[in-house]
């Protein structure tokens, strides 16, 4: 028995489903009774305790069905029982388990002719169990693909690391905010600011402050690329600040914070929420997609779509006793997310499905399978 | 506007109408044929060569819709008489100055390079080498590598490719052959230098001036190791080439040849570290059999195992420059696995004064000839089959009705999204049968 990891999405960014995958390989690690060997495209430096590491192709967004045969070789030469990617590859006949991390591009109606879309439809099909970060993205999940048996569906929460997102001392914080300029109070905003869709809604948060009269402020933007044009509206007499942090540092700027806004319209869990709060953070977020289950009562919810309702969230955090209780609850409620139940979740689904796969009832899927995936790679002529 | 027709709308309905499109089905050439045979045969009876995989797609959507076949033959035909019968000079396949970026979709300007090699420190560290500990090779003296160097007219170069090779830190596994087909420039000397020190070096000249794949033929035939690589007299490797290399076909058995992206050098005598440090390099994708008949991933340093050679035999000594190409061709067609190594550890030098500005006729004819030869056998019979059979093809596959409607299947690519199609269809069903 062995378990392939398949460390695609490392290559193409390092941000929070990378995050995911790094808090809980080790964790499988301890809990997996099978060898894990991870497949590294790019982007991974160094080891993951307890794992083999090895090399394969970089992943490009073509020529998929072709992959799936190399992918295969991989997982046949390993003996393995089962298959998962960090994003949306697939092998052709060792039966795999999907993280489902949200359904932004079925929802958000992107164009799904494109082959990263075509393969995470790809992905879900030939997945036997769905491990979702939050009941919106399982529910989700299961309304777009009504064919999905519920009971193979579960929910795990994403977690936070304490020993990192905690409350950090205030010497740390004013030397922080020093050193970054942002001895005024300050917002921050996390992630990029502008995406398909513009579902992450930063635009909401900088006309909000744009219109307010208070210059008592300042704005942080961590991450999202250096590049702040377009925000010189709310800059008078008030900074942007774009940094890009480490997570010692994102601890410390969540810290010194008024709060962290985070009006995105849909996400599958929504991290940040929960980091801010457990570095002691009010916060302040929508009520769409999971981030009320992420949130819990212990964030300031907006709808999202109103300006004034932002400017009254914005000032509301600045309120000594608002901010107390939000810190106070957020704390409660940040508790609830730990990596170690996610990777006992992931870890379920991944032993029921190497038991089911000794048992054979994947037998006939998979050969079906594999015949019509080889028959879409000799026919697969764009690129 | 009035309610009237305009004589473009007038046109277009009568051009549209069932009968014209009975008065074209009978006009049609060979029309119980299906569109991917025939343009199979119209490029190779016209051009002379085998139609790519992504043309029988594109040929096959225009044939769709209003194209008709010996419209498309006659186009086909007007560009061979062109080429043979008329003196117009073809345009050179690229601009001058300009070289095809591997797996870029895009062109590298020799400016573009140079502008990045000013801002380039002249002596700049070496970047760290990605290390996996899972590849680490077992500790022994048995041989592993054969790098197999065709020598002609390599003076100016043989110093620097002899100090290369040998500091390679697997050298002490390796050895190198150098076939040195009766070159006028004396390199022996140099040679006989290193010889001296490493006995691991085997010469041997050729009584004539031999070709290249003759040579690579002659040193596969005298080669001890289990991998085989060949080297170029200007081109570059990491210390750790070798190694990166052979770890991978010692791990994976499955793999026959392993190959990796390459730096791009426009200036022939720099340090791999400062060509690296400028940054611009291939980016090749996992080979298939398709895109291995456009573009040849392969071609730059490779290394491959030597026992491929009594399952595909030699390389075909007819060829002068895509013997490489044609060799790799005849893997695919034998479903043998490539593996690419993301790290790239080799200097591709391209000659800036080598770039030509006309077009290079060999460089086009013999890989046209090496895909005449082999397209037919690469090419799927499921690309060229009719519609109609390749449903039925899927819903064999897939063992349950599948519906494709036949307004869908006006897309290039809709062989393929009929298979995704059916995908799902099987995975629902599994699903179904599972909860039973």
């Amino acid at each position: 028995m062995t378990l392939v990891v398949d460390g695609m999405f490392f290559q193409l960014a390092q941000s929070g489903i990378a995050r995911v995958w790094r808090a809980i390989l080790p964790l499988l690690a301890k809990k997996l009774d099978m060898p894990i060997i991870f497949l590294d495209r790019g982007g991974v430096t160094g080891e993951f305790e307890g794992i083999e590491v090895v090399p394969f192709p970089a992943y490009k967004p073509l020529y998929n069905p072709a992959e799936s045969r190399l992918l295969e070789q991989v997982c046949q030469h390993y003996g393995a029982t089962v298959f998962a990617s960090t994003y949306y590859s697939t092998p052709l006949q060792t039966p795999s388990v999907l993280l489902v991390y949200d359904m932004i591009p079925e929802h958000l109606d992107f164009d799904l002719t494109q082959r990263i879309w075509r393969e995470k439809e790809i992905a879900i099909a030939h997945a036997r169990r769905h491990v979702c970060i939050s009941q919106s993205t399982r529910s989700d999940l299961l309304r777009f693909y009504p064919e999905l048996d519920p009971a193979c569906a579960t929910v795990a929460y994403c977690g936070i690391d304490p020993a990192v997102f905690r409350p950090m001392e205030e010497g740390a914080v004013a030397q922080f905010r020093q050193r970054s300029g942002l001895e005024r109070p300050y917002y921050v905003f996390v992630g990029s600011r502008v995406q398909e869709k513009n579902y992450k809604n930063a635009g909401l948060f900088f006309e909000a402050v744009a219109s307010m009269q208070e210059r008592d402020f300042d704005v942080l933007c961590v991450g999202g690329g250096k590049d702040t044009s377009g925000l010189e509206a709310i800059g008078k007499r008030r900074r942007v600040v774009q940094m890009d942090l480490d997570d010692e540092s994102l601890a410390l700027a969540y810290a010194g914070a008024a709060a962290l806004v985070y009006p995105s319209l849909y996400e599958g869990f929504g991290l940040p929420v929960a980091e801010a709060m457990s570095c002691e953070c009010p916060v302040i977020t929508t009520g769409h997609s999971s981030l009320p289950e992420v949130a819990g009562d212990a964030a300031v919810l907006v709808s999202g779509f109103s300006i004034p309702e932002m400017v009254e969230a914005l000032r509301s955090v600045r309120d000594t006793v608002k901010r107390d209780d939000l810190v106070r609850r957020g704390k409660v409620q940040a508790g609830k997310f730990r990596w170690e139940p996610f990777a006992d979740e992931v870890a379920n689904a991944i032993r029921a499905t190497a038991t089911d796969a000794k048992s054979g009832i994947y037998a006939d899927f998979y050969e079906h399978w594999a015949q019509l995936r080889e028959l879409q790679r000799t026919v697969d002529v764009l690129g | 506007m009035s309610g009237r027709m305009t004589t473009a709308a007038m046109v277009e309905n009568i051009a549209t109408s069932s009968e014209a499109a009975a008065v074209r089905a009978r006009a049609e050439l060979v029309p119980t044929v299906p569109n991917g045979k025939f343009i199979q045969f119209a490029y190779a009876s016209l051009l002379g060569r085998s139609p790519m995989a992504q043309e029988i797609g594109y040929w096959d959507q225009l044939l769709k819709q209003n194209l008709r076949r010996d419209k498309m033959a006659l186009g086909l035909l007007s560009q061979r008489a062109t080429r043979e019968l008329t003196d117009t000079p073809a345009p050179p396949p690229f601009n001058p100055g300009t070289f095809p970026w591997m797996g870029m979709d895009r062109f590298i300007s020799i400016k573009e390079w140079q502008d990045k090699a000013a801002v380039t420190d002249a002596n700049p560290p070496p970047l760290q080498p990605r290390i996996y500990s899972s590849l680490q090779l077992a500790n022994e003296q048995t041989l592993l590598v054969s790098a197999i160097a065709s020598l002609y007219r390599g003076g100016e170069y043989i110093e620097q490719f002899m100090q290369n090779i040998t500091s390679q830190s697997l050298f002490s596994r390796s050895e190198l052959i150098i076939i040195d087909a009766d070159s006028p420039e004396n390199e022996y000397e140099v040679i006989w230098r290193y010889m001296k020190r490493f006995p691991n070096i085997v010469y041997h000249r050729a009584a004539t001036r031999i070709g290249i794949y003759e040579a690579w033929n002659l040193g596969v035939q005298m080669a001890k190791g289990r991998y085989v690589t060949n080297t170029n007299m200007d081109d570059l490797r990491r210390q750790d080439s070798f190694e990166r290399q052979a770890e991978v076909l010692e791990k994976f058995e499955f793999v026959d040849v392993v190959y990796q992206d390459f730096y791009y050098g426009f200036e022939g005598k720099a340090s791999f570290d400062r060509t690296a440090a400028i940054g611009v390099h291939s980016a090749v994708p996992v080979v298939t059999p398709y895109n291995l008949m456009q573009s040849n991933s392969p071609h730059n340093a490779p290394m491959w195992r030597r026992e491929l050679h009594s399952d595909i035999g030699m390389f075909d000594t007819s060829y002068r420059s895509a013997g490489d190409f044609d060799f790799w061709l005849r893997c695919v067609r034998a479903d043998k696995t490539f593996f690419k190594i993301n790290d790239p550890h080799v200097v591709y030098f391209v000659n800036p004064e080598g770039l030509s500005t006309r077009p290079d006729t060999r460089g086009i004819e013999e890989p046209d000839r090496a895909r005449s030869e082999h397209g037919p056998e690469i090419i799927s019979p499921w690309l060229v089959s009719s519609d109609e059979e390749f449903v039925k093809e899927i819903v064999r596959r897939a063992a349950l009705p599948v519906e494709i409607a036949p307004a869908s299947r006006q897309l290039p690519d809709w062989r393929y999204t009929a298979v995704q199609t059916a995908l799902r269809r099987c995975s629902a069903a599994s699903r179904r049968t599972a909860s039973h």
